[in-house]
């Protein structure tokens, strides 16, 4: 069963992906922040994680860079939460390797969809 | 008029670059050059006038070849046609192919059209400006605007380095006569010269006593200047004597030499009864220079004397060496102090020339003027806008405790029927010219203002106006409290100190509103950035709560809490709209503000168009099939690649796509092409809808515009959509335009630049 780490500081978000991610069948971690996600990490190896960009005390850019900068985790599939308004930040994302985005609102069934395709899943 | 920013600083620079040459020579080179630069012209020429009644002669070029610009001086007064200086109109020559010099300069350097800038000075035309462009057409008309500027700033640079030459060359040559006079007969040395020619002439004749008297320039009276042999009772007796009742006064008004043989029985010596100093006979020469008696020289005998028409001549002669000694030393005196003047003059005029702060250039003027003339005090006043009141700028001797007392004079008022109005300086201003008056109190003129002139305690005022080329700007005042008189030559200097004033005044006093428009124009880009945050905030703020609404609503929708009954799926289907109404109108809000403020960035890469539109109409299928309205595609193969921002690509389309279902009756068709025309793509949404009509057409993709109709009114939209999108297709170097007929559809097409051989 895929495992799947979903980190966004909204916590109503977080439960939203949750809910939706554990339907499809998925086990499900949470963080509230980058640095609970990173910690997590240190325990976990997640098949694929769902990172929001726009986030306080420490961004998801930076996250992602923590992210890849270690082995373990160095190749898992990530999809990025943005707002448009962040749209600088995608040169750098790609590359970091970003495998998607998804735009901030979105559609759980998209972001099902796109969270499929990267672990390589029939729609 | 309004000047962009980068002109503006650019016309900020060319300012400082005029004032930073005082070399005729090299300012018009600048002049030409800054010219050229800032109409983003092609080449450019500047002719002058040296002499008002000159005609205009080549000064400069810039890019034009020098066979051009001696053909464009050589033949001017046929192709120049007359310019008017007053009006400032440039004339704009779209048209080039002429007979006439002008014509075949620009067939041999390639140039279509011109426009002829007059540069005027005191209100007659000094130079003239052609600047070429070889792009056909009329140039734009920020570029003739800014060319008048630059003329207008030209025009004040021209007359200051002129103004300074002429400074420049009269010191020059008063510092060759200085030094000439000086060698000849220094000033100390006069009184010894006088007195060595006394003395000869007594030696000369073998007489005791006599003297030389000089006409005062002013007072025109007598005045013993050498003497000998005379007591104090014969000297005080002359002195008592200074006008034209004397022998000597006889001399000056007849111009001629006289032999008195005996005094006592000559008419012209009766006078002399009782004159304690024992003289029989006398010799008396006029000192004439030019035709100018300035002086008598008399020597006189105590024993009967016999003297010749010789002895006349040759004292006639020692005469004319004293009235060359005398001329001299005048010459001398006059050259030290015009040459103090005119370096006076020539430092002022520098100094103005190298400043463009206005209060410190106010200061400097008024507080040089009055020491340099002595004035008790002095105040320089600037006209307002409206040019009905004189404001004080600058003040020189004036305490502050008085202008407390005297505060309703700082402003005054041009009105004739007050009394300010009847003022020396609104008197000066009206009429245009220096006011001087040596005595207030006897100045009929000035009834009125006498009560003022006694309560500031002065006598005597000087007002000159200060004028850099055609209209006044204000007026400088110069008051003393002795009655004063300026000689000629005074006033001449302070009106040529006041010209060269007022130049430098009007450049430093246009190099400020340019500066202050400068700095408004970054106080509302300031607060466009502070609006783009805010928007960039909110919307940000807005979309957070909105991802979960949204999100919840959508699990629920699709039946991942348990089944709804009818009513609650239809609710909740009207929750969804409504939101996703929201989230349009923040994308929207925050896309416009972002385009606005030019934040908004394409992330361009190599796409396929065809499968950007696929999308686009698949993902609005349930739209389509909602009202029944067919979509058919039309996309022809084998097309090249654009480059694109994806996203915003999708953007474009699907703004078009949703316009065209949203105006589109139940049952209709839309229909979207794709093709290539030349080294473009053209994508077109053709639908059978409402259609625009055509006062509508040209508004359509203004912001927050919406057709003024029951159905658009009726549909859901923002009137930021085609705004956007207009602004979007234009970032990607494409074109978007509509074709619509009022009730018959309408056809929206864009274009967008392909990538070649993609």
């Amino acid at each position: 069963m895929p495992k799947i780490l979903v980190v966004d500081d909204e916590p109503d978000v977080v439960k939203l992906v949750e809910f939706r991610m554990q339907k499809e069948g998925f086990e499900v971690l949470t963080a509230g922040d980058g640095r609970t996600g990173l910690g997590i990490l240190e325990t976990e190896k997640p098949d694929l994680i769902i990172l929001d960009i726009m986030m306080p005390l420490m961004d998801g850019m930076e996250v992602l860079r923590q992210i890849r900068a270690h082995r373990a985790s160095a190749r898992v599939p990530v999809i990025m939460l943005t707002a448009k308004t962040a749209s600088v930040t995608v040169d750098e994302a790609r590359q970091l390797w970003v495998s998607d985005y998804v735009m901030k609102p979105f559609d759980p069934e998209k972001l099902v969809a796109k969270v499929k395709k990267a672990l390589k899943l029939p729609a | 008029m309004t000047i962009p920013r980068k002109e503006l600083s650019r016309l900020h620079e060319i300012s400082e670059l005029f004032s930073a040459s005082s070399e005729l020579t090299e300012l018009v080179d600048k002049i030409a050059g800054a010219g050229t630069a800032i109409a983003n012209a092609d080449a450019c020429w500047l002719a002058l006038k040296v002499d008002p009644n000159d005609p205009l002669e080549h000064a400069a070029t810039c890019n034009l070849a020098t066979k051009s610009a001696r053909m464009l001086s050589d033949d001017i007064a046929a192709w120049l046609p007359e310019m008017t200086p007053d009006t400032d109109h440039p004339l704009i020559l779209t048209d080039l192919k002429r007979k006439d010099a002008l014509g075949k300069v620009a067939a041999a350097e390639g140039y279509s059209s011109a426009v002829l800038v007059p540069i005027t000075y005191n209100k007659s035309l000094t130079g003239i400006f052609v600047v070429f462009w070889k792009e056909a057409g009329e140039p734009p008309v920020e570029a003739v605007e800014l060319l008048l500027l630059v003329a207008h700033l030209a025009s004040g640079a021209i007359a200051n380095a002129r103004l300074i030459a002429q400074a420049r060359h009269r010191s020059a040559a008063l510092d060759v006569i200085f030094n000439v006079t000086q060698t000849i007969g220094a000033s100390p040395r006069i009184q010894q010269a006088l007195n060595v020619i006394l003395d000869e002439a007594n030696r000369l004749f073998g007489t005791t006593q006599g003297n030389i008297r000089l006409v005062d320039p002013k007072s025109k009276l007598l005045e013993i200047r050498a003497h000998k042999g005379l007591s104090r009772i014969t000297l005080k007796y002359m002195q008592d004597r200074p006008g034209k009742k004397s022998l000597s006064g006889w001399v000056v008004k007849n111009g001629k030499p006289v032999i008195i043989r005996d005094v006592k029985t000559d008419p012209l010596t009766a006078h002399f009864h009782g004159n304690p100093d024992p003289v029989s006979s006398m010799m008396s020469v006029p000192l004439v220079v030019g035709s100018k008696t300035i002086g008598v020289l008399t020597i006189g005998s105590h024993e009967h004397r016999e003297f010749s028409q010789e002895d006349l001549s040759l004292l006639l002669s020692l005469g004319s060496q004293a009235a060359i000694v005398i001329e001299n030393a005048r010459l001398y005196e006059q050259a030290k102090s015009r040459l103090a003047e005119q370096k006076a003059l020539y430092g002022i005029a520098e100094h103005l020339s190298s400043t463009l702060d206005v209060p410190t250039l106010l200061k400097f003027v008024i507080n040089h003027l009055s020491a340099f003339f002595h004035a008790n005090f002095g105040t320089l006043r600037l006209l307002d806008e409206g040019g009905a009141t004189l404001m004080t700028g600058a003040m020189y001797g004036i305490t502050d405790e008085y202008i407390r007392h005297a505060n309703e004079n700082l402003e005054m008022s041009l009105d004739p029927s007050t009394a300010q109005g009847q003022s020396p300086a609104a008197a000066c201003l009206r009429e245009g010219r220096l006011v001087a008056i040596s005595n207030i109190a006897k100045d009929r003129r000035f009834a009125e203002w006498r009560k003022i002139a006694k309560m500031q305690s002065f006598t005597s005022v000087v007002c000159v106006p200060l004028v850099p080329s055609n209209e006044p700007l204000g007026v400088i005042s110069l008051y003393f409290q002795d009655a004063r008189k300026l000689a000629p030559e005074e006033l001449e200097l302070l009106q040529t100190a006041a010209r060269a004033s007022a130049i430098a005044l009007q450049r430093a006093m246009l190099d400020e509103r340019l500066l202050k428009e400068e700095v408004s124009r970054r106080a509302l880009e300031e607060v466009s950035h502070l609006k783009t945050e805010f928007v960039s905030l909110v919307s940000h703020e807005l979309r957070t709560p909105l991802t979960s609404i949204q999100g919840y609503i959508r699990l629920i929708l699709a039946g991942h809490t348990g089944g709804l009954d009818p009513v609650q799926q239809d609710f909740l289907n009207a929750v969804n709209r409504n939101t996703d109404r929201l989230v349009a109108l923040v994308d929207d809000l925050l896309d416009i503000s972002r385009i606005e403020s030019g934040r908004l960035e394409l992330l361009l890469e190599p796409l396929d168009i065809t499968e950007t539109i696929v999308n686009e109409i698949e993902a609005h299928r349930s739209q389509f099939e909602g009202k029944g309205i067919g979509v058919t595609t039309d996309i022809q193969t084998g097309l090249p690649r654009v480059k694109a921002d994806s996203h915003r690509l999708g953007q474009i389309i699907a703004n078009l796509v949703s316009n065209a279902i949203k105006y589109s009756g139940e049952g209709t068709s839309v229909k979207v092409t794709v093709g290539q025309i030349g080294q473009n793509v053209l994508v077109k949404v053709i639908d059978s809808g409402i259609g625009i009509a055509p006062e509508e057409r040209n508004r359509l993709f203004e912001r927050f515009y919406r057709g003024d109709n029951d159905l658009v009114r009726a549909t859901y939209g923002t009137g930021l959509g085609l705004a956007i999108t207009h602004h979007l297709v234009d970032m990607h170097g494409g074109k978007i335009w509509v074709e619509s007929e009022k009730g018959h559809g309408s056809t929206f097409s864009f274009s967008i630049p392909a990538i070649p051989n993609g």
